[in-house]
C-alpha cells in the first residue's frame, strides 16, 4: 500500500511542447521523496498528474497497483492528498470550515460533513498544534499558519500519499522548520508516503529519503540525498557553481560567489 | 460574532419570509381591515359564501402576488449564491451568463409580434435558456469550462442578445415598445395563480436541489484544481449547479420580468451576518431573499394609483445600499 | 400671384353657441391659427383690351425676374400659402403631384378624396396597420420611412416630393422640430396635421381637400361625419350625470395596463358620454395594480385593438371577476377596422362607444359603419357586428 508507480509519463498542454517526457519513477511507502529542479522543469506538472488534476498525454500511473485511469476521482482522492503552493482565497471561511473540505472524498454528493468528519478535523488540528485557530478566518491568519492549515486540510482525508508543492515557499525559518517537522512526524507515525517539490536542495538534504532530479521535463537522476546533491549535478540542473561542505553525514551546498 | 448570536441571526433569517408573508396580507391600496381579513380567511376555510370583491382582492390579487414575490426572491438569491460560489467571486450575479439579455430578447419577440400564439412567458424562458446554452457552448474548450472563459462568453452573449433586442425595438410600434419596457423592469402587479403554477415547481424543485448540494459549493469555491484534488468532477458539478441555477432564474424572470440587485445583495448581506459557509449561506439567502423581495413589493404595492415596477425600486435602493455594504466590509476582505 | 387659404367655416372656431356641441375641446389653438393668417388679396380686373395688353408689357420685367429666380430653385415656384394645425404658415405648390405622407390618419382622408395616386411615398407603420385591409392600394405605394420619427431624409429627397405631410412635435408621436427644419432646408414644405381633436380633424380634412384640389369631396366627408356625431350627441343629451357610466380603457399585454387621464385634447370615452375612472392619472398609458382597478370598479371596459388579449380573456381573468364590468360582461374590444383615433372614421368609433355605453339609446353603429364604408371606402365593412 501507499505505492505509486509512474510509467513512461508524457504530458503537454496543447500538443506542441512536451512538458514532461518519459518519466519513470516509483514511490515507496513511508518514504519522503523530494523533487528538485529549476523553474519550469515540470515539477508542479508532475505532481498534478499524479494527483489526477491533469491527465497525462501518454503513460500510466499506478496507485497501489491499480491504473489511475480506471479509478474514480473520489477513490483517488481518498488515497492521495495535495497541498498546492498558493491558494487564492475568495471567501473568508473559518479554519474549521476550510479543513472540513478535505473530507470531501468521504462525503456523499448530497450530504454535508457529519460529526465523524468534524472530529477527524479536530484531531488533525490538535496534531498540528493549531486547534486555537479553528474559529478564525482564513484571511486573518499569517502566511505560516495558512500553510499549516493547508496541510491540515490535506491530512483530514487521512491520505496514504501526500503531495506537496513547495511547502516551504514564502515562509520564515521558524515556519519552514515547523512544516518539515510536521511532515517528518507524519511519515514516522503513519507511514505516509510523501512526494514534494522543494526549491532549496539543502532542505532536501535534511529531510529526504530519496531525491529525484528533473530538468526540462526529463528525469535526470535519482538516489539518496548524499548521492544526488553534488557539485556536478547542481551545475547540470541549476546551471550554477556551488561549493559543498559536510556536516555529520550530510552534505550542504552554498553558491560560489 | 459570538456563536449564540449567530444562531439567533440564522434563525431570524430562516423565519423572515413567514413573518413578512403574514404582515403583507394586510398591505394594499384597497382598504381591508385586519378583522375583515381574518374573517375572510376563516370563511374561506369553511367555504361559506361572502362578498365577491373582498374575496377576490385577498385570494386572487394579494395572495398570489405575495407567493410569487417569495418564490422570485428565493429563486434569484439562491441561484446568485450558487453562481458566486462557482465563479469564486462575490460580485457575480445570477445574470452573468447572459440569461437576462436572452429572456429580454424572447419577451421582445413575443410582445412585438402581432399574434398571441407565442406567450411572453414561454418566449422569455426559452430565450434565457438559449442564451446560457450559447455561453456555455462558447466557453467549453477541450471538454472543460474555465471561469474566465465563462465570464467572457457571458459578456459576448449579453452583447449578441442585446443587439437583437435593439433591432426588435427599432421596428416595434410605440405602444408595444412601452409594454416591453414595462415588462423588462420587472413587476408583480399581474401575479396570478397560473403564473405560480408555471414557475413554482421549477423554483421549488431547483432550490431544494441546490440546497442538497450546498456543501459542494464550498468545494467548488476553492477553484478547479483544488476541487479536482478533492475528488470532485468539476465539470459535471458545474453543469449541474449552473444548469439548476439557470433553470430557477429563468422560471422566475420569465413570469415576472427582470428584477436586479436582489440576487446580488442578499448573499452578501447573509455572509456579513453569518459567515461564508454555504451550508448556511445558501438556505439563508433563499429565505431572506424571499422576505426582501416581498418587502420591496409591499413598498410598491402600498401606492395608490400608479404603481412603480418593483425592479425600479430594487435598482434605485439596491445599488447605493450595495455600495454601503462594500464599504462596510472594507472592500478588501475578498480578493 | 399668391392667395392665402383660410377655412370657409370659420364660425366653427369661436367659443360661441354652435350646432356642434363640444363637451371638451380646446379651440383656442385653432382660433390662434386664424388670427395670425394674413388677409386674402384681391385680383385686379382690367377694363379693356389695350389696358390689358399695356399691363402685360409692364409685367415683362417681372416675368423675366420670375424666370431667373425659378431656375435658381423650386422654392420660388410656390403659389399657395396654407396654415397647418400647429399654426405654421407653409408655402406649397398649387398642384400637388408627389406627396409624401407619413401619418396614417391623413392617408385615409387622401384616399377618400380620391387623390391616392398623388402620394409618392408612405411610412412602414402605415403598411403595417389595419388600413391595408380596406385600402389595398396602399400596398403599392413605395415605403420610404420606418415611421414618423424614423425617416431617412435622403430617401425622402430621392422621391423629389412637393410636400410632406406628417404629425408635428405638439403630438406625442409626431416629428421633431430639427427634422422638420432639415426637410424644409432641403426644399420640401412640411405640413403638420395633428389630429388630436374633432376640430383639428375637420380642419385637416378641409385643408387636405384644398391641397389636393377636391374641396367638394372633403366637404361631403365633413358633413357626413358631423351628421353622425351631431346625431349621437343629441341623443347623449338625455343622459344626465347620475346615469353616467364609469369606463376604463385597457391595452398592452396584461389587463392592468390602462389609459390615464391624458388622451390628447379629447377623450373619446368622454365624448361618448362616459366618465374615465382613471382621469386623475396624468399619464398616457401606465400599469396599475388590480387592487386599484377594484377600487375604481368601472361599469364598462373597452380594450384597444392592439391589446394582446381578448374580451373573453378579461372576463375570465380571476383578478377582475368581481369588477362591475366583468360581472355584467360589459367588456368590449375595439374592432380593428374602426380603431384608431381622429381619423375620418372617428364617428364610427364614437358610435361604437356610445352603443356599448348606453345600449338604451339604440345606436345602430354597425349600420352607420356599413354606410360609411360603402360611401367613402367603396368596400364592405367586414368586422364584428355585435
Amino acid at each position: 500500500m501507499g505505492m505509486i508507480q509512474v510509467e513512461d509519463l508524457c504530458f503537454s498542454y496543447d500538443h506542441s511542447k512536451d512538458v514532461l517526457k518519459q518519466i519513470n519513477l516509483s514511490l515507496e511507502k513511508g518514504k519522503i521523496i523530494v523533487l528538485l529542479g529549476p523553474n519550469g522543469s515540470g515539477k508542479t506538472t508532475l505532481l498534478k498528474c499524479i494527483n489526477a488534476i491533469v491527465k497525462p498525454t501518454s503513460g500510466h500511473i499506478y496507485v497501489n497497483g491499480i491504473d489511475m485511469s480506471c479509478m474514480k476521482r473520489h477513490e483517488i482522492a481518498q488515497q492521495i492528498s495535495y497541498v498546492p503552493q498558493d491558494h487564492k482565497t475568495s471567501f473568508p471561511y473559518t479554519i474549521l470550515e476550510f479543513i472540513l473540505l478535505g473530507r470531501a472524498p468521504y462525503i456523499g454528493i448530497f450530504s454535508v460533513p457529519g460529526r465523524k468528519d468534524i472530529e477527524r478535523c479536530h484531531e488533525v488540528l490538535d496534531s498540528l498544534g493549531i486547534r486555537n485557530l479553528s474559529d478564525s478566518l482564513y484571511t486573518e491568519i499569517s502566511g505560516g499558519e495558512r500553510k499549516l492549515v493547508m496541510i491540515a486540510r490535506a491530512l483530514s482525508a487521512s491520505p496514504e500519499i501526500l503531495l506537496l508543492d513547495e511547502p516551504t515557499a514564502h515562509l520564515d525559518i521558524k515556519h519552514q522548520a515547523e512544516v518539515l517537522r510536521v511532515i517528518k512526524t507524519l511519515v514516522r507515525n503513519r507511514e505516509t508516503t510523501v512526494l514534494m517539490t522543494l526549491h532549496d536542495p539543502n532542505l532536501a538534504t535534511l529531510i529526504a529519503d530519496r531525491v529525484i532530479l528533473l530538468k526540462n521535463g526529463r528525469l535526470l537522476n535519482e538516489g539518496s540525498a548524499k548521492e544526488i546533491i553534488t557539485r556536478d549535478n547542481i551545475r547540470r540542473i541549476y546551471d550554477c557553481e556551488v561549493l559543498t561542505f559536510a556536516y555529520q553525514d550530510m552534505v550542504f551546498i552554498y553558491p560560489e560567489s | 460574532m459570538a456563536r449564540e448570536t449567530k444562531g439567533i441571526v440564522l434563525f431570524l433569517l430562516y423565519a423572515s419570509p413567514l413573518f413578512f408573508c403574514i404582515t403583507s396580507v394586510f398591505v394594499g391600496p384597497y382598504s381591508l381591515t385586519p378583522a375583515e381579513i381574518v374573517d375572510l380567511i376563516g370563511k374561506r376555510i369553511i367555504c361559506s359564501g361572502q362578498s365577491v370583491t373582498e374575496q377576490a382582492i385577498l385570494f386572487d390579487i394579494r395572495l398570489p402576488r405575495i407567493i410569487l414575490a417569495l418564490l422570485t426572491g428565493c429563486a434569484l438569491s439562491a441561484s446568485s449564491a450558487c453562481f458566486q460560489a462557482t465563479f469564486r467571486n462575490p460580485l457575480v450575479s445570477e445574470y452573468i451568463l447572459g440569461i437576462s439579455a436572452g429572456a429580454a430578447f424572447g419577451a421582445s419577440l413575443s410582445i412585438a409580434t402581432l399574434g398571441d400564439e407565442l406567450p411572453v412567458q414561454l418566449m422569455a424562458f426559452a430565450g434565457g435558456i438559449a442564451a446560457v446554452l450559447l455561453t456555455y457552448g462558447m466557453a467549453r474548450i477541450r471538454g472543460e469550462t474555465q471561469t474566465l472563459s465563462l465570464v467572457l462568453a457571458g459578456i459576448i452573449t449579453n452583447a449578441i442578445f442585446t443587439g437583437g433586442n435593439y433591432i426588435i425595438r427599432y421596428f416595434a410600434e410605440p405602444e408595444q415598445l412601452h409594454v416591453l419596457i414595462v415588462w423588462l423592469m420587472g413587476s408583480f402587479s399581474a401575479a396570478s395563480w397560473k403564473d405560480i403554477s408555471y414557475s413554482g415547481p421549477f423554483i421549488i424543485a431547483g432550490t431544494v436541489f441546490l440546497y442538497l448540494l450546498r456543501w459542494r459549493l464550498n468545494l467548488l469555491s476553492m477553484g478547479d484544481e483544488e476541487a479536482k484534488a478533492f475528488g470532485i468532477n468539476t465539470e459535471k458539478m458545474k453543469i449541474v449547479l449552473l444548469g439548476t441555477a439557470t433553470l430557477v432564474t429563468a422560471a422566475a424572470i420569465s413570469v415576472v420580468g427582470i428584477i436586479g440587485w436582489i440576487g446580488l445583495m442578499v448573499p452578501h448581506i447573509v455572509r456579513l451576518l453569518i459567515g461564508s459557509d454555504n451550508r448556511r449561506v445558501l438556505p439563508a439567502s433563499a429565505t431572506f431573499g424571499a422576505a426582501l423581495m416581498l418587502m420591496a413589493d409591499d413598498a410598491v404595492r402600498m401606492a395608490k394609483g400608479v404603481e412603480l415596477p418593483v425592479g425600479v425600486l430594487t435598482t434605485i435602493i439596491g445599488a447605493p445600499f450595495f455600495a454601503y455594504l462594500i464599504r462596510k466590509s472594507r472592500g478588501g476582505v475578498w480578493e | 400671384m399668391k392667395s392665402t387659404y383660410r377655412p370657409t367655416n370659420s364660425k366653427m372656431f369661436t367659443n360661441g353657441p354652435d350646432e356642434h356641441v363640444l363637451p371638451f375641446g380646446d379651440s383656442s389653438t385653432i382660433s390662434r391659427n386664424i388670427k395670425s393668417a394674413s388677409q386674402p388679396t384681391v385680383n385686379c380686373e382690367p377694363d379693356d383690351l389695350s389696358s390689358y395688353l399695356l399691363q402685360f408689357y409692364k409685367l415683362i420685367p417681372f416675368f423675366i425676374f420670375l424666370a431667373v429666380i425659378s431656375s435658381a430653385g423650386s422654392s420660388y415656384a410656390k403659389c399657395r400659402e396654407i396654415i397647418d394645425t400647429e399654426g405654421r404658415t407653409v408655402a406649397i405648390p398649387e398642384n400637388i403631384h408627389r406627396a409624401v405622407v407619413l401619418s396614417g390618419t391623413c392617408i385615409e382622408t387622401i384616399y377618400i378624396l380620391g387623390s391616392l395616386d398623388r402620394v409618392a411615398g408612405i411610412s412602414r407603420s402605415i403598411i403595417d396597420s389595419a388600413l391595408c385591409n380596406f385600402i389595398p392600394a396602399l400596398k403599392k405605394i413605395p415605403v420610404i420611412a420606418q415611421s414618423i420619427r424614423n425617416i431617412n431624409i435622403e430617401r425622402v429627397l430621392a422621391l423629389k416630393p412637393d410636400i410632406l405631410v406628417t404629425m408635428g412635435p405638439e403630438h406625442p408621436l409626431g416629428m421633431d422640430r430639427k427634422t422638420i427644419k432639415r426637410l424644409e432646408e432641403c426644399g420640401i414644405p412640411v405640413v403638420l396635421l395633428n389630429l388630436e381633436s374633432l376640430d383639428e380633424n375637420y380642419y385637416s380634412i378641409e385643408l387636405m381637400g384644398t391641397i389636393f384640389g377636391n374641396e367638394r369631396r372633403a366637404a361631403e366627408l365633413i358633413s357626413h361625419m358631423k351628421g353622425i356625431i351631431g346625431d349621437i350627441q343629441g341623443k347623449l343629451k338625455k343622459i344626465d350625470d347620475t346615469r353616467r357610466i364609469k369606463a376604463l380603457y385597457i391595452s398592452g399585454a396584461r389587463p392592468n395596463y390602462i389609459a390615464g387621464g391624458y388622451w390628447g385634447k379629447q377623450d373619446i370615452r368622454v365624448l361618448a358620454g362616459a366618465h374615465n375612472v382613471a382621469k386623475e392619472i396624468k399619464l398616457f398609458m401606465t400599469t396599475v395594480s388590480f387592487e386599484q382597478i377594484s377600487i375604481w370598479n368601472p361599469d364598462v371596459i373597452t380594450i384597444s385593438a392592439s391589446a394582446k388579449y381578448t374580451a373573453a380573456d378579461v372576463i375570465n381573468d380571476p383578478h377582475l371577476r368581481h369588477i362591475n364590468a366583468v360581472r355584467q360582461k360589459r367588456v368590449y374590444k375595439h374592432p380593428r377596422e374602426i380603431a384608431g383615433l381622429f381619423t375620418p372614421r372617428v364617428p364610427l368609433l364614437l358610435a361604437w362607444h356610445t352603443a356599448k355605453f348606453y345600449p338604451e339609446l339604440m345606436i345602430d353603429w354597425a349600420g352607420i359603419t356599413d354606410k360609411f364604408f360603402k360611401k367613402f371606402y367603396g368596400v364592405l365593412y367586414h368586422g364584428p357586428r355585435d
